[in-house]
């Protein structure tokens, strides 16, 4: 699994992606960590079928007992359908995720780690010496969705909002965002079912100063790119399956 | 009877050991340059210090033999943990399916019980070999670190009776021996990680 240093200050940023033993018909995902001090959070760790991946590239950096807080943006399997495993390894760790979900996640396996339900309104978490604070971003896709942004590192994780559909090897960042266009444009008009909540959350993240915004699928954007996906996300007609 | 280690446990070692290897492959890379450097002081040094150079030959053997062997010990790691965590589903699917037969009485439960202990045991088989090719190749590197700190002391004997290139190849060696010392740190801790895999019940 390719592993690169996003941000590297009094706090780190890392992404894990591109696993090449990850079998072939999963989608691909990208994983991320936070470590500052002796703590560190990973956010949407990603399914069963990539945790061994993770978990063997996450040590290269921290061990084990740094591991000490987890993120779920939402319920689905892609993002954490690798919690009954991660409840092992870690049992003293503590889940972040939408409190509404609470009751399905279990059901991947959830004795051990404390479960931490974030409220509606989002909120904030303290990892090491760094606050990090909780989007509300529902209905985009999930019901109960979040997603998260670092002020310091000006980092925003914006889970599925600007995934892109693309082969296991492509890069890691834009290169074009013009032809990225038309690998994100089927992925947010069919998944993303509400005009009105990308509206809202539009509204909110314009506010947010961000030089990185990263995706749970697809490339990082860095810089103007941001802007640029934001106005084309505003311009694109979302929800499309209730016309077909 | 062929040992079962606990899946939590293998898992978690087998990520370490990856990871122990990673750092260790860093360095064996600073090392490889330091070879290198010597080597090339070594040359420009010319007729004055030969017999620096089949020893600064052999560290630039000795790094490159190293990085290749960590590399090689990183992917048995990774397969490693791929297969604990495929022997940890086969065993919490053996446990759930217990459960299952508890409540009911046909016999296509046993069958499944049956067909996936055998996989279980396949890929256990599997994984102990894996796991003593794991600890060979590690007693590999360990030796290899072992003979680089032995032979850093003899070139730090020979830039002795040099004079203008003393100082510089005794720092070199300096490097050469603090390199080898730290990875030789990264193996032991991978050994130990597999240690406790393997008094773990």
């Amino acid at each position: 699994m390719e592993a690169k240093l996003l941000f590297d200050d009094k706090h780190q940023w890392y992404v894990f992606a591109r696993d090449p033993d990850k079998p072939e018909k999963i989608i691909d995902t990208n994983q991320y960590m936070v470590v500052s001090g002796k703590e560190s959070l990973v956010l949407d760790p990603g399914g069963i079928e990539i945790f061994s991946s993770m978990l063997s590239t996450i040590l290269k950096f921290i061990p084990i007992e740094q591991i000490t807080h987890l993120f779920a943006s939402h319920q689905d399997p892609d993002i954490i359908s690798s919690l009954g495993m991660w409840d092992q390894v870690i049992p003293k760790a503590k889940l972040y995720t939408p409190g509404l979900w609470e009751g399905f996640i279990r059901h991947f396996g959830c004795e051990n780690i404390t479960f931490c339900g974030i409220e509606d309104g989002g909120g904030e978490l303290k990892i090491g010496d760094t606050v990090l604070q909780f989007i509300p971003a529902h209905y985009l896709h999930s019901s109960a969705n979040f997603h998260v942004y670092d002020p310091v590192a000006k980092i925003l994780f914006s889970g599925d909002i600007g995934a892109a559909l693309e082969p296991q090897d492509s890069s890691l960042f834009i290169e074009n965002f013009d032809s990225h266009c038309d690998k994100m444009k089927f992925f947010h008009q069919r998944w993303m079912p509400s005009n009105e909540a990308k509206m809202h959350w539009l509204k909110r993240v314009r506010k947010l100063d961000i030089e990185m915004m990263l995706p749970q699928h697809g490339r990082i954007f860095r810089g103007k790119e941001v802007d640029q996906f934001l106005d084309w996300f505003e311009a694109l007609n979302v929800g499309i399956a209730l016309d077909s | 009877m062929v040992k079962e280690y606990s899946p939590v446990i293998s898992a978690i070692t087998s990520s370490q050991v990856a990871g122990e290897l990673y750092r260790a492959s860093g360095i064996a890379r600073q090392l490889s340059l330091a070879a290198k450097n010597s080597q090339a002081v070594v040359h420009r040094a010319g007729s004055k210090v030969a017999g620096l150079k089949v020893i600064s030959e052999y560290f630039a053997d000795l790094a490159l033999k190293t990085i290749k062997l960590a590399e090689e010990i990183n992917t048995i790691s990774l397969a490693i943990s791929h297969m604990a965590v495929e022997r940890w589903r086969q065993t919490t699917l053996v446990d759930h399916l217990k459960e299952c037969q508890k409540k009911t009485d046909n016999n296509n439960v046993a069958d499944i019980i049956h067909a996936t202990r055998n996989r279980q045991m396949e890929i256990n088989n599997k994984f102990n070999v894996e796991i003593r090719r794991l600890e060979s190749q590690l007693s590999e590197i360990q030796q290899y670190m072992q003979a680089s700190r032995v032979v850093a002391v003899s070139f730090r004997l020979e830039a002795i009776q040099t004079n203008e290139y003393q100082g510089m190849l005794e720092d070199m060696a300096k490097n050469i021996d603090a390199f080898s010392e730290k990875i030789k740190q990264h193996v032991l801790d991978a050994k130990s990680h597999i240690d406790r895999l393997l008094q773990s019940k």
